[in-house]
């Protein structure tokens, strides 16, 4: 028994050690992904969607006449391991890194990439907390949760609604919390009043407090705005619905972007808006990317699918711009886009923003238990992060 | 003194193994590959300092990754420089967004709070044995998870800290856990440690025999709570950053896996466990990236550590339900070893 232990290690060692030779050619431009394929963050990040856009650029013949290549690692939604898949990353000698969801994964692997100049694009997250922690070389690819309050909350005033309640929670991390907060600032800058802050906790089956809370209200909100997430976002508009209370709103922003949300809430989803990255809507270049994808095998989740194809466009766009791979220079390049067309929009801008980009977001209602797009929105009030 | 110069003996062995497999690997191994050994050291002072507990008392511990927390939580915010404070913790209460400390005092600091929680919880814990207590230990990692989830004046909630001075490296870590190894095993085998071990075979026999079991298990506690906490200092000072999720469940298993694969009852099996647990899962990392194996390129197959963590554990608790060292030291094995072939040298003279 113990014999075997000692073998079926050595060999197994053997194995790792020879792992490092690969089979790709040796001048391809190395992009990193410390990706969350596993654990909690799973469902925000995307490596095949980063791939197939990889594909797409290949085949058009790549960047500056070389390939490029993804290498994935998977952080498995921890901070050491982070650290760890970033390290491996740099050492590999990648021209970018992109970066998991949280600030606590990201941050440690853009401190390292510091020093070589790398840039590391985090993929899926809002938190403009993780550009302000290490503003030489951090970046969101998504707007910063501050942006798309303020687009739902300039959207809400556009529809005469005058009075909000926040809703809050401390489950999910700066999303519940701080987002709800920025929808407050700019609703209330743009002439609204926030009647008041109700607490609940995610995952719950059931809301009947806070239900009975607004009842009580008077006068009743017009909007009630929170981080929602599957299935909560969901459960509070069918019971809301079914107490009665069917002229209230239910704003949000991309936690509502989720098709398990029409299932749950059913015929109530019709009192749900929200603000998000993109919509693909027929001829645009969102759609064409999920058609493409499609037909290449790839499966597409959701709208993170499309953010990690739009992390490799932003890439692609500051390797072409800067005329070279270093690191260094990707980094400065990345910080002079302007108005570069992306993938979920049509508008993004990183220059002068300090990391968190301006972008053109879209509108979301559900008609006929389908998401539609309302309209594009860029807000002109954005609430300080 | 007997005692402290036998402890140094039987301790010799695994100190000095490991610290030529980390030399070589600081010296000779990529970046990436000395942060893995850097995390093995850090899981491995976590793990033993679980087992001064677990493996003496018989009370199975959910709460120790709690101390590491606020060991963490408290380096970080006597060390992140005032600036950056500023920006994350305007409001912290107590002063404590006025003031910096080098990364000596704080530690020290943070060591002393970790130790004077370990001893407040530990005055409740001392009091129940079986499933009470370990659901005590299990409220304790989650009203820390709690605390430092909420109380964001002061530990910035769920986001996470930032700024932290990198101090240390994978020698202070080797340093850190050839300490812990040493003190685990001088605990273990002292009055002491002797007598908690019995009290978790037989609790009355042991009682009975003048054991005062609330008290050595206290005393346990606060040190395992110790040694926890010198796992959250290389946790913070070496990341940088920390967020509440470091502390919670993830890590709370992957600590149980490693202490009861090996054994608990053994710090060698913790020692042991650990080392499995991570040069396998290294191994299973490796291999869900798809690798080119003699020539063979396998496909990626991310999930596979995961896989892996949990047959070893199923495997582990269906042949070996004592752990793979049971309840041996190193010491043990070589002497009984030498016991067997003197016995074998003896028939075959007869």
């Amino acid at each position: 028994m113990k014999r075997y232990c000692v073998l079926t290690l050595a060999t197994s060692l053997g194995l790792a050690s020879l792992s490092p030779l690969s089979a790709q050619a040796a001048d391809d431009i190395i992009i990193g992904y410390a990706a969350a394929v596993t654990g909690m963050y799973a469902p925000y990040d995307s490596v095949d969607g980063a791939q197939c856009e990889i594909d797409r650029i290949n085949e058009k013949g790549g960047v500056l006449g070389r390939k490029l290549r993804l290498e994935a690692r998977d952080m498995k939604s921890d901070a050491v391991m982070a650290a760890t898949a970033g390290q491996e990353l740099i050492d590999m000698g990648a021209t970018a890194i992109l970066s998991p969801p949280s600030d606590d994964t990201s941050i440690p692997i853009a401190a390292l990439a510091l020093p070589h100049g790398i840039p590391v694009l985090s993929v899926a997250s809002t938190q403009v907390q993780f550009p302000a922690a290490s503003p030489e070389n951090a970046y969101l690819v998504p707007y910063g949760d501050n942006l798309s309050a303020g687009a739902a909350a300039e959207y809400a005033i556009k529809q005469g609604y005058k009075n909000a309640v926040l809703m809050i929670t401390r489950d999910i991390g700066s999303y519940g919390l701080a987002t709800p907060e920025y929808f407050g600032v700019a609703f209330e800058h743009l002439g609204g009043k926030v009647l008041k802050r109700i607490n609940y906790n995610t995952g719950l089956s059931d809301y009947r407090a806070q239900l009975a809370e607004i009842q009580a209200m008077d006068p009743k909100p017009d909007v009630i705005f929170g981080g929602f997430i599957t299935p909560d976002g969901a459960v509070f508009p069918r019971q809301f619905m079914a107490a009665g209370l069917d002229k209230i709103t239910f704003m949000g922003t991309d936690g509502y972007d989720d098709p398990g949300i029409l299932e749950i809430a059913g015929e109530s989803a019709k009192m749900i808006k929200f603000v998000t990255h993109g919509f693909p809507a027929p001829g645009s270049a969102l759609e064409e990317f999920y058609a493409d994808c499609t037909k290449r095998g790839y499966k597409i989740q959701n709208i993170f699918f499309g953010l990690a194809g739009e992390s490799i466009l932003v890439i692609k766009t500051a390797i072409e711009a800067a005329g070279s791979t270093d690191p260094a220079a990707v980094n400065a390049a990345i910080k002079e886009i302007k108005d570069m067309k992306g993938i979920t929009t049509d508008s993004i801008t990183y220059k002068d923003r300090g990391g968190v980009p301006i972008k053109r977001m879209a509108v979301v209602e559900v008609v006929n238990g389908k998401f539609s797009k309302i309209q594009d929105i860029l807000p002109e009030y954005v609430p300080a992060p | 003194m007997n005692h402290l110069l036998r402890t140094a003996a039987n301790s010799a062995l695994p100190i000095l193994v490991l610290t030529i497999a980390g030399t070589l690997i600081y010296f000779f191994a990529e970046a990436y590959q000395v942060r893995i050994a850097y995390t093995f050291f850090m899981n491995l002072v976590v793990a033993i300092g679980l087992q001064v507990f677990m493996g003496n008392s018989g009370v199975v511990s959910f709460g120790h990754v709690s101390f590491m927390g606020i060991s963490a939580y408290v380096v970080a915010i006597l060390t992140i420089p005032l600036a950056l404070k500023k920006s994350q913790i305007p409001d912290a209460p107590f002063g404590l967004g006025l003031v910096q400390f080098d990364i000596v005092s704080a530690i020290l600091i943070a060591l002393a709070v970790t130790v004077a929680f370990a001893w407040v919880s530990g005055l409740l814990i001392k009091r129940v044995s079986g499933a009470a207590g370990e659901i005590l230990t299990l409220a304790v990692l989650v009203i820390c998870y709690v605390v430092f989830n909420a109380w964001i004046d002061l530990t910035r909630g769920p986001r996470s800290l930032y700024g932290i001075p990198i101090a240390s490296s994978l020698p202070w870590a080797m340093l850190a856990s050839a300490v812990v190894i040493f003190i685990a095993k001088y605990f273990r085998d002292s009055e002491d440690g002797l007598q908690l071990r019995a009290s978790s075979e037989n609790m009355l026999a042991a009682r009975s025999m003048g054991v005062r079991v609330e008290r050595l298990r206290l005393k346990a506690w606060v040190l395992s709570g110790f040694l926890v906490g010198i796992g959250g200092v290389l946790h913070a000072t070496y990341l940088g950053t920390i967020g509440p999720n470091s502390y919670y469940f993830t890590q709370t298993f992957l600590i149980m896996a490693m202490v009861i694969l090996g054994g608990m009852r053994s710090v060698s099996g913790v020692i042991v466990g650990t080392a499995l647990i991570s040069i396998g899962s290294e191994i299973a990392r490796t291999l869900e990236n798809g690798p080119v194996v003699l020539g063979l390129k396998l496909p990626t197959m991310f999930g596979l550590t995961g896989f892996f963590l949990g047959a070893v554990i199923v495997l582990c608790m269906t042949l070996r339900r004592d752990g793979i060292l049971g309840d041996d030291e190193f010491e043990d094995i070589v002497r009984n070893r030498r016991a067997t072939k003197a016995a074998e040298a003896a028939t075959q003279t007869a």
